[in-house]
Formats: C-alpha cells, structure tokens, sequence
C-alpha cells in the first residue's frame, strides 16, 4: 500500500497566486487578488493546497481514522438543520411505503451550497407542496400494506402499533410518549370523521408533514453529558444511522440499520465502518455515487445544454441523454465494479456507449439504444475529462471553449477556480476576427494584463482539449486547413504547473496530483454535509487525505474514510447562532 | 388559448357555499356599474444579460408623446407606447457595493437594492465566495402591505429557470431567504384554480382534516424548535408560516371580479424542453393575467431562465448561440450585436404578449393593464462589459393613474433603490427609502 504524505508548504506557497512567474506575467494586481476563489473560509489553511493538518493529524502511527488512541480534532463546523433535498424524500418514500412515483419532481429545485444540491430553505409554496403532496399520496395508498395487524372497526391498539412502527421508521427514530399521543390524536379525529382507514391515512398524512421526517435532526447527546472535546458533541446512534444512510444511499435507514443503532452499535469508528460496507455493496449504493458524479461533473446541465444544428447535426437529446449515462456508468463500473482508482477514473480509456455514441467516438459494431463497454483509442480518450458529457458541457453551441474547459479543470478538480473580475476594473472584450483559429482569438486573454491574471488559469488548460470539437468529437484539424494545436500548460497549480500536450496527456498528469487528489476529497465533504468546509473541518479532510492516499486514492475507501471522520461522528457542541444583528 | 367562463353555480360550489345558502349570498361579482375602487398590482419581468443599448433606447428626446419614439429592440411595444415609461441612466449603483460578481451582484440586487451576504455558497466575486442575497425583495416588501386580503401574498412565476442559486434567484423574504418561482405552469393552475373546481363537500371534508393534520403538525414543528439554535429555529419557523399559509387556501374570497375567467392550459407539454421554452412562458403570462383578473393576488414575479442566461432562442429567432455565450462578445463584432437585438427584440415580444393580456382585461373605465405597473428588468445593462448601470428597466401601466406615461425618462447615474422606493409608493406604502439607505435617495424623480 503506497503512502504518500500530501504536500503541504510547498503547495501551500504556489496556491496563493504570489508565485513570481503569475507576478511577472501580469501588471494588474487587482485582477490577482480577484482570482484566488476558493470555497470555505478566507485564510483557510488547504483551500489551495492541502490543509495542514491542526489537531491530532492523520499521518503519525496510531491506528488510522477513529481509533480511539488518537486525541480528537477539536471543535466541529456548527452547521444547519438540512430539510430532505428532493432526491432523498423520493427514496425515502419508495423505501418506506413503497411509493414510486418521484412526487418531489414537482418541488423547487433543491438549493446550490458549495456546489451540490442541499435542502436549506422552505418556503410557501414548498410547504403547499408538502401538504399537498402528503395528501394526495395517503389518500391513493392501499392502507392494509402498511397496517402491521389486522384492523377491525376501533381497533385502536392496532393504530397504535402502526403509529409506533412507521413513526420509527419516518422519523428515524424511536418516538417520544407525546409524540405518538399526538399522532394517536389525529387518527382518533380521522376516524371519527370516517373510519379506522382514514384515520390511519391522517396521522400518516401528519408524518409526512412533520419537521422530524422532513429535517435530517442530528441533536447529538444528551446534553446532560460533557463534551468529550470543547465544541465536540457525539451524534446518537440513529443519527448516525441517518447520516450513513442518507449519504450512502440518499435516504433513510433499513430495518437493519436501524436496529444497530437500537443495539447501540454505531458508535465507534469500527462499527459504522461494518454498516458503511454493508450498505455499499447494496444497489442503492450506486444510486447515491452516481448523484454525486452528476453534480460534481455537471451532468444534469446536460438536459438542457443545446448545439447548434447546422454545426452538429448529430447533437439530440438522445444523444445528450446517452452521454450523460455514459459517464454515470463509467464511474459507476469504476467504482464499484472495477478497481475504484481515481486514477482510473480520469485516465481509463474504455466506456460504456450505445449507437449514437459509437458514431461520435468512431467505435465500430455497435448499433442499438442500449450502452455496451468498448474500448476507446487510448491516443484520443483518458477518462472522464474527456467524455462526450464532459467536453458538451464546457463547449459553446457552435464551437469548443477553451474557457469554459479549463474553468471546469480548475473549478472542479483543482478547487481553485478563478473568479470573475472584480468591480473596478472595466472589462471591454476584444473584438474578434472569426477566420483566427481557437488559439489565436483567446490571444487577448493572454497579451491584455486585465484579462490574463485569471484567463492564464484557464484558457492553457482548455487549449488542451482542442481535440475535441464542441460535442466531443475527435478532430485534427479545428476547421479545414487550420490543424489542432492542443499544447496546453497548468498555471499557479500546487504540483502540475508545466507544459502538457492534448488531453490525454493532461488527464494523466491531473490523475496522479496531489492538489486533483486534495480536491476531490473536499468535494466528496461538500456533497456529504452539505456545506463548505471551515477551518474547524481542516483536520478532518487531513484524516481523509491520508486515508485515501493509504488506499492507494480508492474512491469506494473515501466513502469509508469519510464516515470515520469526526466531521461524520461529531457535531458542534453548540447551535449556530446568527452573528451579530443578521 | 381558450377559456372557460364561471357560471355561478360552480364559482358558489368553489367556494364551499351550498344551494341552501344561495338566497342569502349577495351578488358576487362586483358590477362594474358599482364605482368600485380597484386594487393596484405589481407585475415584474425579469430577462437576462443586459441589452445592446444603441438598439433600445428610444430615439427623439426625452420627453412625452411624440418626442420620441420606440426603437428596434422595443417596437414590438409600439400598441402600448401610451401606456409606457421607458428609463435610461438608472443604474444599480449597490450591485457595485458588497461581495459577488456581475452577474451574481445584478440578479441578487435587482429587487432587494442591498448588499449580498458574505458566505460560502456560491463561488465568483473578488473576495471568492458568496451567499445569497441580503435583504427582502421589493415584491416581497409590497406583497407584505398589501397582500393580507388576497389568496396569495405574492406569486412567483419561473420559465425555466432550473437550479437554485445566486444566479436564479432575485426575490427574497429576507436576508438569506431566497423565493423559488413555480417552473410547472400546470402545478400552478391547481394551486390557483384548483379549489374552484372542487365540490363543497369535498371542500369542507378537506378543510375538516387540514384543521387536525396542520395542527398536530404545527405542534411537532413547536416542539421541536424547542430543542433547536436561533438559526434552525428561524428556518422552522419560515416554513411554519408556509403551513400557516396553506390554512387560508381554501377559504373562499367574498367576490370574484367580474373578469375572473378559469384559464384551460391544454395537452400537457414537457416544461423543461428547450422547444417549450416559448409556451411554458406564454401559459405563465396567461396564469399571470387571470391571477389579477381574479384576484388571486396583487404581486407577481415572472423570471424568464435566470441570470447568465444561456438559452438558445434558435427556433424563433434564428440565433443558434446561447444567449450568454453571445453577450460576451466585443462591440465591434456585429454579427454578435446583431443576434442580440434579435434575441432582445424576441423577449420585448413575449412581454408585448403579457401586456396585450393585461390590457384585454376590461376593469371600470380602462382594463387591468392601468391599474397595474408592470416592470421589465434585467441582472447588468450590457452583457459584454457586465455593467450594472444604465438597466434597461421598461414600465408599463400607470398603476391606477400614479405614474403619468407615454415617457421617455433620461436619468444620470439614479440608483435603482429609488425606482423601488416609487414601486412602493404607486402600490400604497409610503416609504422613502429602500434596501440600503447608502444607495436611496428618495423616489425616482420623474415618474409622477
């Protein structure tokens, strides 16, 4: 097993833009201090490079993630009650009553928080929504495959169990005394004003709209007991059960699950780790990684990204819809399937495509709607980075886009994106001769000291993938006469700065970086909690590089590592507050 | 588009009331021989990435009448040029001020005049990161005065808007409480008009089990703020009142206007095909004019896409570019400019369409239309250079006879707190100031 202590001073210093070669290709500092956008506190140590681990540290002997002889980290991130994003209400209800028609389809899109979708808000018309949906769906549903005993007319011993059972379940958690009451009360009304049935269909009805199903509520322990570090509070069993279960899967506990953490068996490191298995080799599993790849590579703009006909007449949204599954079962097949390498990941040059693709990748012999595994030319494919999805995406309608190429490499792999231009400059874009190759109208970007602080980010990487045209097809020359020239070079990186030619080059040198392996750390924290990281996180994600780099950088052993973490066992001691009058 | 008129028997069955009540209702529809006051509404438009503004701006002089004249971008307008008060030089001057970038700055300033909150979201802006916006929208502020005896306090209409960030969304409850529009046209007919079709009985059976759902509910909410910090208990208590909300719906209003029509939306379309992108914003602007018509509500908001708009228009305008990919390019490059006037032209359409509606709808002595403002905005002034200055901000309607029309109005550098302070002002509230005071000075001269 290769161990690798990630770089720290070194990447550190070249990650914050003072490096002397940025300095002297550029004469506007203002640009400068505009382009180190980063997520996550100001002055983080890591957020360009890789944290420094504060705390008990990840590296030194002892045991590895969540053993108990390492002291813990210290204060946790405080963070928000998060209400149920779409995604997790339909599985949640598919996996507890069996309904599966997707009724969040209809709700307002779940909110952007440092890149993945979270539940943060609810608003009127979200409520609306939840009464009504809730309504609808009791009032369609066959009651007796839910009832867990045979009902006679006042049967009210049997609603009670009901209420108790599917409570547990809902709630993720055994309910209070007053809670059940409350519940009973309802269904007291419900049948008083029809029968046993519509009794039961209310107080499920008030489940459905209940904070305690619709908010994951992680209080932690009982606050009779000490912190066990200042700021530290430990998560109950069925809170861990319910992180495990959300992130892993995307929605709530099995009976299993469920009854570890009635067992009092979700405690240590060591436990959570056997359910965490246990849940990822079940199918729902593969639901949950692939909602991840899809918001981490921006997959779901593809549903609405649109080309031009006239340049690409093969671009439909069959074909859109084949490339974003592409994608979502390569990576699933690389994950779970195959050796679940991040390495893999960015530089494997087999795939999965149906008919449509196979014309665009030039693979012979295969026709049909269904995606099938070929190989690919290994001189034209590396990866993800050079997918069909990926390079649709970041690629104008009629063209490719050495912009928004390299924004992603940088803003997604590299969590160092350069941020648009600050306020007091005056930004006049240059005027453009259509006839000059891709290169040659991006030149601006680089001889203008306004644009080229930030563009030398990104446009040197895009040119990388010039091969590819603007819905990824493989291409020598960018129009007739005018030959690709795909040199590319990594600008003010942690460890790739240097020239690079073509894609595949690139994707290679991005799959063995210690900044691309950093990044996708904190980008698996972002979707997992649901939040940016903070300094307090710092020595968590210092535990997770190590982990993952022990593994040989093995997403599938990320998911592990990361619930180990005490950012996935702890919560803050205290609740956020607003600072000041805000 | 066809409708479909009341009759009365279905309009008292709508509202819970039952053939044995019929002798005792008076006669709901208010006639309009009953000299009755009308309620001023506030519609506002939003469209993305600027204007190309040597194509906008009117031509003449400013002034009134025939001292000017529409131009290319807005002479889809000319039907309603009485009615209209065109503004250059009024600028965003707080979406120069506070964390974000252009874009981000221009959609979240729009309608709240005030600084976005720091934070950790959403990245760009020169500090790095920032969250949403920092104070309560225009329409929100207006829709909390007025909004207490309609159906709805406010409604937000959305054409394909797709994900929720700094960059969809403009209307805010309050600081860091941003509004999502409704982006399912049909979703939202069975919100608006949805308990007019059903039956008394099942009205009353519904409105029996709300009464002890919501309650129970509202006790598990309580309870469990309980245990909870200030922010998660804010957070509860926002969707609380959306449950309190839900309460009111299924009271009836005491009269329908006499225009109140049901709208019928036809075969269900898919909302997020780029193809649709057209009619789900014409079944919105058509919810829109039969919202007021009915009085559903005072305060609407439609956004089309979002800012950074990158929406091909191709099927109507012929432009295959998206839409922002095209705002990027330089002035002197006039196949880009002329694609955009194109594509600004199509939306000045769309909104003619909305106008059109509005001013179909008869109301005492004029129609719908005058008893409204209806404001077209958008996030920057021009989409190449991403100013947030010279918005090319478009009124229409006198909002009951307070502002004068038929205008064009030239400013110098007026921020746009104060067009926000005058929109409160023509719906009733007598404020002064709006958003951060820094940036208000009082209403927008002019327009009165």
């Amino acid at each position: 097993m290769r161990r690798e202590r990630p770089v720290k001073n070194q990447a550190r210093q070249s990650g914050r833009l003072t490096s002397a070669s940025i300095i002297a290709a550029a004469t506007l500092a203002l640009v400068f201090s505009g382009c180190s956008g980063s997520i996550g506190d100001p002055g983080l140590p890591g957020t360009n490079g890789n944290p420094a681990g504060g705390g008990g540290g990840g590296g030194g002997g002892g045991g590895g993630i969540g053993s108990t002889t390492q002291p813990l980290c210290g204060q946790q991130s405080p963070a928000e009650i998060r209400r149920l994003t779409r995604a997790e209400y339909d599985n949640t209800l598919r996996d507890l009553l069996g309904i599966t028609t997707n009724p969040a389809s209809s709700f307002p899109p779940d909110e952007h928080v440092a890149g993945f979708e979270v539940g943060t808000t609810v608003t009127q018309l979200l409520a609306e929504k939840y009464v009504t949906t809730a309504e609808a769906l009791t009032q369609s549903f066959d009651i007796s495959s839910i009832v867990p005993c045979t009902p006679s007319a006042g049967d009210d011993t049997c609603a009670r169990s009901f209420v108790q059972t599917m409570g547990t379940k809902l709630y993720r958690r055994p309910l209070e005394q007053a809670e059940v009451d409350r519940l009973m009360a309802v269904y007291t009304d419900g049948k008083n004003n029809g029968d046993f049935t519509q009794g039961i269909r209310w107080a499920l009805q008030t489940m459905m709209q209940s904070p305690n199903f619709l908010y994951r509520v992680e209080l932690g322990k009982d606050s009779s007991q000490p912190d066990e570090a200042p700021g530290s509070k430990r998560l109950t069993d069925h809170e861990i059960a319910q992180r495990l279960s959300y992130i892993i899967w995307n929605s709530a506990p099995d009976d299993a699950l469920r009854a570890a953490a009635d067992a009092g068996k979700l405690q240590s490191a060591d436990e959570i780790e056997k359910e965490a298995r246990r849940l990822l080799a079940d199918p729902r599993a593969r639901d949950s990684v692939r909602n991840f790849i899809a918001q981490w590579l921006h997959l779901s703009k593809l549903d609405a990204v649109t080309k031009d006909q006239s340049v690409y007449p093969a671009y439909s949204a069959a074909l859109a819809k084949a490339m974003k599954e592409e994608t979502l079962r390569f990576a699933e097949h690389v994950i779970f399937d195959g050796d679940g390498k991040l390495e893999t990941l960015l530089t494997a040059s087999y795939s999965f495509v149906n008919g449509d693709l196979a014309k665009l990748y030039g693979v012979q012999g295969v026709s049909g709607s269904e995606l099938v595994r070929v190989d690919l030319d290994p001189a034209e494919r590396a990866g993800i980075l050079t997918h069909a999805s990926v390079l649709s995406v970041n690629a104008n309608s009629n063209q490719s886009s050495p912009v928004y190429r390299g924004h992603f490499v940088r803003e997604q792999l590299l969590c160092n994106p350069p941020a648009p231009p600050p306020d007091n400059i005056v930004v006049k874009p240059p005027d453009l001769d259509p006839n000059l190759s891709t290169r040659e109208r991006f030149d601006q970007h680089r001889t203008d000291p306004a644009c080229s602080g930030c563009h030398q980010m990104m446009d040197p990487i895009g040119f990388g993938f010039e091969h590819y045209d603007g819905i990824g097809q493989y291409r020598t020359e960018e129009k007739p006469g005018v030959a690709v020239d795909a040199s590319g070079e990594f600008f003010v990186t942690d460890d790739l700065d240097g020239k690079f030619y073509g894609a595949v080059e690139a994707a290679k040198k991005l799959s063995t970086s210690n900044q691309v392996r950093h990044c996708v750390v904190k980008q698996l924290f972002r979707y997992a909690f649901g939040r940016a990281e903070t300094k307090a996180d710092s020595c968590s994600l210092a535990q997770l590089d190590q982990a993952f780099a022990d593994s040989g950088y093995n997403l599938r052993e990320l998911f592990i590592a990361l619930v180990r973490s005490e950012a996935f066992r702890y919560r803050a001691g205290g609740f956020k507050t607003f600072p000041g009058s805000k | 588009m066809t409708k479909k008129s009341f009759t009365r028997r279905s309009l008292l069955k709508g509202l819970g009331l039952g053939a044995a009540g019929l002798p005792f209702v008076p006669l709901l529809r208010e006639g309009t021989a009953r000299a009755a006051t009308f309620p001023k509404r506030l519609v506002i438009v939003f469209t993305a990435n600027g204007t190309i503004p040597s194509a906008w701006t009117p031509t003449g002089s400013p002034g009134s009448g025939s001292a000017w004249a529409l131009n290319t971008i807005l002479k889809p307008l000319s039907p309603f040029k009485s009615k209209l008060n065109v503004l250059e030089g009024v600028d965003q001057e707080s979406a120069y001020h506070g964390p974000g970038d252009g874009h981000q700055k221009g959609m979240g300033h729009l309608l709240t005049g005030t600084e976005l909150l720091a934070g950790s979201q959403f990245q760009g802006g020169d500090g790095g990161t920032v969250g949403w916006g920092g104070g309560i929208s225009i329409d929100q502020h207006i829709a909390n005065k007025v909004g207490a005896s309609t159906k709805f306090k406010s409604l937000e209409f959305g054409v394909q808007v797709k994900s929720a960030d700094i960059w969809s969304r403009m209307s805010y409850t309050g600081s860091n409480k941003p509004v999502p529009p409704e982006e399912d046209p049909y979703q939202a007919f069975d919100r608006l008009f949805g308990t007019f079709s059903k039956d008394v009985n099942e009205i009353q059976r519904l409105r029996t089990q709300r009464k002890s759902v919501l309650d129970a509910v509202k006790s598990e909410f309580t309870a469990l703020q309980a245990k909870l910090g200030t922010v998660d208990r804010q957070k509860l208590e926002s969707h609380l009142a959306g449950v309190r909300a839900v309460e009111k719906l299924l009271d009836g209003s005491t009269s329908l206007p006499a225009a109140c029509q049901v709208p019928t939306l036809g075969n269900k379309i898919d909302i997020k095909s780029n193809s649709n992108y057209l009619t789900v914003g014409k079944l919105f602007m058509d919810l829109t004019a039969m919202s007021l018509a009915c009085n559903l509500t005072q305060v609407i908001t439609l956004q089309w896409s979002r800012a950074v708009s990158n929406i091909s228009t191709q099927a109507w305008t012929g432009v295959s570019e998206g839409h922002h990919s095209l705002s990027h390019e330089g002035d002197s490059n006039g196949d880009a400019e002329n694609k955009l006037i194109k594509i600004n032209t199509w939306y000045a359409e769309q909104f003619a369409y909305l106008l059109n509606k509005l001013d179909s709808i008869p109301e005492g002595n004029g129609t719908v239309l005058d008893n409204t403002v209806v404001v077209w905005g958008n996030e920057l002034g021009k989409g190449n250079s991403h100013t947030r200055r010279d918005i090319p901000f478009v009124l229409a309607g006198s909002c009951g006879g307070y502002f004068q029309t038929d205008r064009f109005l030239k400013y110098d550098k007026d921020p746009h707190n104060n067009l926000l302070v005058s929109l409160a002002n023509a719906m009733g509230d007598p404020i002064s100031t709006f958003g951060n005071p820094n940036y208000c000075t009082g209403p927008l001269a002019q327009l009165k």
